[in-house]
């Protein structure tokens, strides 16, 4: 498969895609990026430090240097809008202190700049290997943090206006089901969301993600919003998680841990979440907090050779393995549910993984545990062998479901 | 062999690109018919390891190949690669078939001296190319080779052999039995009798003390006589070696990782913000240095003083994506590796204003990729005076002088359709170029 074909064939199966923040139709998103290069040319805003950092280590490191110029080489010609590192770095400038703005046009819907800038470059032979990078991928990270931080901040809150293009406009709002939401204020400037991720992350009126059976320690209930990716039973240890079908490879998701031989044979159910949904997650089950961690993992690395298998859901198996993402265990109540693993997984443009309780803190079932800034997420939860008797989720095998679960309703029977 | 790395879907064929390239190699064969005879080596080399593993001959891993070991496995991305690496390599070459089973071999070999078969035994004398070889040329090899994780395991790995070279359980190989190093045929591939000084022939291993002592052994003053010794004009060979490329106008930042192999001056300097600056659009010209009978030290090219010496830890397997199959796992792709290979830089101030400062960079290629520089900043040195030595590997040379400074580079490496002429090479302390000089200075 070749050019035009290959892209054809693969961006249906972009994360980015199936989640909603890039739209199916390919073709915008050329001249969205040539939307950013003329704004790179036009405005010169300061230089953030991460990405003065980031021209530091192009200037130092020789083969980061040889990965990211072939990159931009080969993206396609009818497809390139970064001529080179220079130019690159202006467009990541931008992106650090822009905010997603509302579109209304689904075909026209650009939400992931970071993505809509790496689209081509991602595919190529050069952008796999410098994903892949240990010194490139940080250097990312840190632009991520620093846009993360505009996110966080107040300057963010212009998008969020009643504006055609603003996040509270009446197709937004239906978009975003806002109905369901707290509205913290809104007769208050931006209705009292305090910044692009106050909105991204804003909470959801109780009512409307009842608990599952909260008497019933057997019923385990969904951590996130999302579309069942993957219901796995009987996974093993360790895999290789990079071939077809991306067998799950429990040393890797949980980043050498040991502990992963007590899940081995164990179960995983997998999720993603899509740009309208709630952005938080609870506890599964009740118990005890016994690891809360954050793994920085990769953040635009895809396996290429999966192709489109399912819409949507391109590389998730392979992201459980090496992505940035939370590492959350918790010691059930139940016990013969032993240890529950919630692993929240960064995708693309991951600006930061959460969690909201501590090590030996207690949660119960249906509990806030953590959050989501903006970027895309996909959400894995980890169960010793013997723990669950049957899920009862609904997987995208059968075409007829549409796999859609609901924080706290029932996703599996304990034993 | 030529026809199947030709059908097999992780290797080129032998195209242009690969015979200039061979061209250029030097000390290697010029024809793709003794390249096919180096890899056949390879393979007999690497199924000596197998049988040796097979059969439990192995020692236990070194703690370094042990550390390895573990990254590949807890660095999930590590592990994809390299078993990547071991499936892209040809089933007809895959000798090692599994990680761990290179792992096995790299160990094996690291806890042996090489020896000397016959002349033509490349991966005899260089046996952790000859294991690395045909995995590191793969795709996902070459990728592999890259990852910073990766690579200073193994520089780890290459350290723990450089002691183990140095000490006096390698003196095994340094005997005149047949495979020794001290055997009649190997004495004249080296030329010990006629160019070295040789410790002591009536004691155990001649008096060399390691296997690395003999192999910078001190060649004799007088067949590396110091041209021009009072002639600043004249600027010496600082190391043996043969002409490899030459290059003027050399920018700050050029894609090296090209075909060409154009110098990046930024990346070759190490980004030294003040001496970049300096000899941005100046003169680079690289030579390769036999692993035979060329000296393995290098000498001051001019008189003046050293003003700074930098020794940088770099990349030591990775191989140009321009370049072909190299049975030498190195030398084709010796442009990149000023880039990012292992090399020291040793900056010497001539004190005349149109010269200036020279810098003389040994890189280390593969193997051990070992350096040892004798001299400090604030030091005087004069033409001819040893700087420093390779400890065994693979290492090629390169001198850098600013712009403006050089009349003639007298040393021209070989072109395209010139590869029917004797190649220049070039002795120790031998003029290699005449500079433009001001007159001022020390």
């Amino acid at each position: 498969m070749s050019g035009e074909t290959h892209f054809d064939a693969t961006h249906p199966t972009r994360f980015s895609v199936g989640a909603g923040y890039l739209p199916r139709n390919r073709a915008v998103i050329t001249p969205t990026n040539l939307k950013l290069k003329a704004r790179a040319k036009a405005e010169a805003p300061p230089i953030a430090p991460s990405i003065a950092a980031m021209a530091e280590l192009f200037r130092r490191d020789g083969v980061v240097r040889m990965l990211v110029s072939e990159m931009i080489d080969q993206a396609p010609p009818e497809h390139k809008t970064v001529d080179d590192i220079e130019e690159l770095l202006a467009q990541l400038n931008i992106i650090t202190r822009t905010a997603p703005e509302w579109e209304t046009d689904p075909e026209n819907r650009v939400f992931f700049p970071m993505s809509a800038l790496f689209t081509y470059m991602m595919m190529t032979t050069a952008g796999e290997a410098a994903f892949r990078n240990r010194a490139f991928n940080a250097s990312i990270l840190r632009v991520l943090e620093e846009w993360c931080a505009y996110l966080d901040h107040a300057d963010s809150a212009h998008v969020l206006n009643e504006g055609p293009y603003g996040w509270l406009s009446p197709p937004a709002y239906a978009y975003n089901e806002l109905e369901n939401f707290v509205i913290p204020d809104r007769s208050a400037p931006h209705w009292g969301w305090k910044s692009w991720n106050d909105f991204f992350h804003r909470e959801i009126k109780a009512e409307v993600r009842p608990i599952a059976d909260p008497d019933d320690p057997r019923v385990v209930v969904s951590p996130n919003d999302g579309t069942v990716y993957k219901a796995a039973r009987d996974v093993a240890e360790q895999t290789t998680f990079w071939i077809k079908g991306q067998p799950y490879s429990l040393f890797d998701m949980l980043n050498s841990d040991p502990i992963a031989k007590d899940f081995e044979g164990g179960d995983v159910l997998q999720s993603y979440l899509s740009g309208a949904d709630y952005h938080r997650w609870h506890a599964p089950v009740s118990g005890k907090v016994v690891k809360a961690e954050v793994v920085p993992g990769l953040t635009f690395s895809n396996l290429e050779s999966e192709g489109n298998d399912i819409k949507g859901t391109g590389s998730q198996g392979y992201y459980t393995a090496v992505n940035a993402r939370g590492i959350l265990m918790i010691e059930a109540d139940h016990k013969p549910l032993g240890t529950v693993v919630v692993m929240p997984v960064g995708i693309t443009e991951v600006s930061s993984i959460r969690h909201t309780v501590a090590v030996g803190d207690h949660v119960e079932k249906g509990q806030e545990i953590g959050r989501f800034s903006y970027g895309g997420s996909s959400l894995a939860t980890i169960y010793q062998p013997g723990a669950l008797n049957h899920f009862t989720v609904y997987v995208p095998d059968n075409p007829k479901d549409d796999g859609v679960i609901k924080v706290n309703s029932q996703i599996a029977v304990a034993n | 062999m030529l026809d199947q790395m030709k059908h097999s879907p992780t290797s080129g064929p032998m195209d242009e690109t690969q015979i200039e390239r061979a061209r250029h190699t030097g000390r290697l064969a010029v024809q793709g018919g003794k390249i096919a005879q180096q890899f056949d080596q390879i393979s007999e080399f690497q199924r000596h390891v197998r049988m040796q593993i097979v059969q439990g001959n192995a020692p236990d891993w070194r703690p370094e190949v042990k550390a390895l070991a573990e990254t590949i496995n807890r660095e999930a991305f590590v592990r994809m690669y390299a078993e990547q690496m071991i499936e892209a390599v040809p089933p007809v070459r895959r000798h090692f078939d599994s990680v761990k089973m290179l792992l096995d071999a790299i160990n094996y070999v690291t806890h042996t001296a090489p020896i000397f078969r016959d002349t033509d035994s490349i991966s005899w004398q260089f046996p952790l190319s000859a294991v690395m070889n045909f995995a590191m040329m793969t795709p996902p090899g070459k990728l592999l080779m890259r990852m910073p994780q990766f690579n200073s395991h193994m520089n780890d790995i290459m350290a723990a052999w450089c002691e183990y070279l140095d000490s006096p359980d390698s003196c095994y190989v340094l005997n005149e039995e047949q495979y020794g190093w001290l055997s009649p045929p190997a004495l004249e591939y080296n030329q010990v009798l006629t160019d070295y000084i040789v410790p002591d022939r009536s004691a155990p291993h001649w008096g060399w003390k390691s296997y690395n002592d003999f192999f910078h052994r001190m060649v004799k003053p007088e067949m590396r006589p110091v041209d021009a010794p009072d002639d600043n004009s004249v600027i010496n060979s600082p190391n043996d070696g043969v002409a490899w490329a030459l290059e003027n106008f050399v920018q700050r930042d050029d894609a090296f990782w090209l075909k060409s192999q154009v110098y990046s001056m930024g990346n070759l300097l190490n980004n030294h913000p003040e001496y970049v600056d300096k000899f941005v659009g100046g003169t680079v010209y690289q030579t390769y240095v036999n692993g035979g009978a060329d000296w393995h030290g290098f000498s001051s090219p001019i008189n003046g003083k050293v003003t700074h010496v930098e020794m940088i830890r770099g990349y030591a397997w990775t191989e140009s994506d321009a370049v072909g199959p190299d049975p030498m796992s190195g030398p084709y792709s010796q442009g990149w590796a000023a880039g990012v290979a292992t090399r020291g830089l040793i900056y010497i101030d001539s004190g005349d204003s149109k010269l200036g400062t020279v810098c003389v960079v040994p890189i280390g290629l593969t193997e051990v990729s070992s350096l040892d520089c004798f001299v400090e900043a604030g030091q005087m040195v004069k033409k001819g005076d040893v700087l420093g030595q390779f400890s065994f590997g693979g290492s090629s040379f390169a001198v850098v002088f600013q712009p403006g400074a050089i009349k003639e580079v007298l040393v021209k490496p070989p072109l395209v359709g010139r590869n029917d002429q004797p190649e220049d090479t070039l002795k120790a302390n031998q003029r290699c170029a005449i500079a433009h000089l001001a007159g001022d200075g020390y």
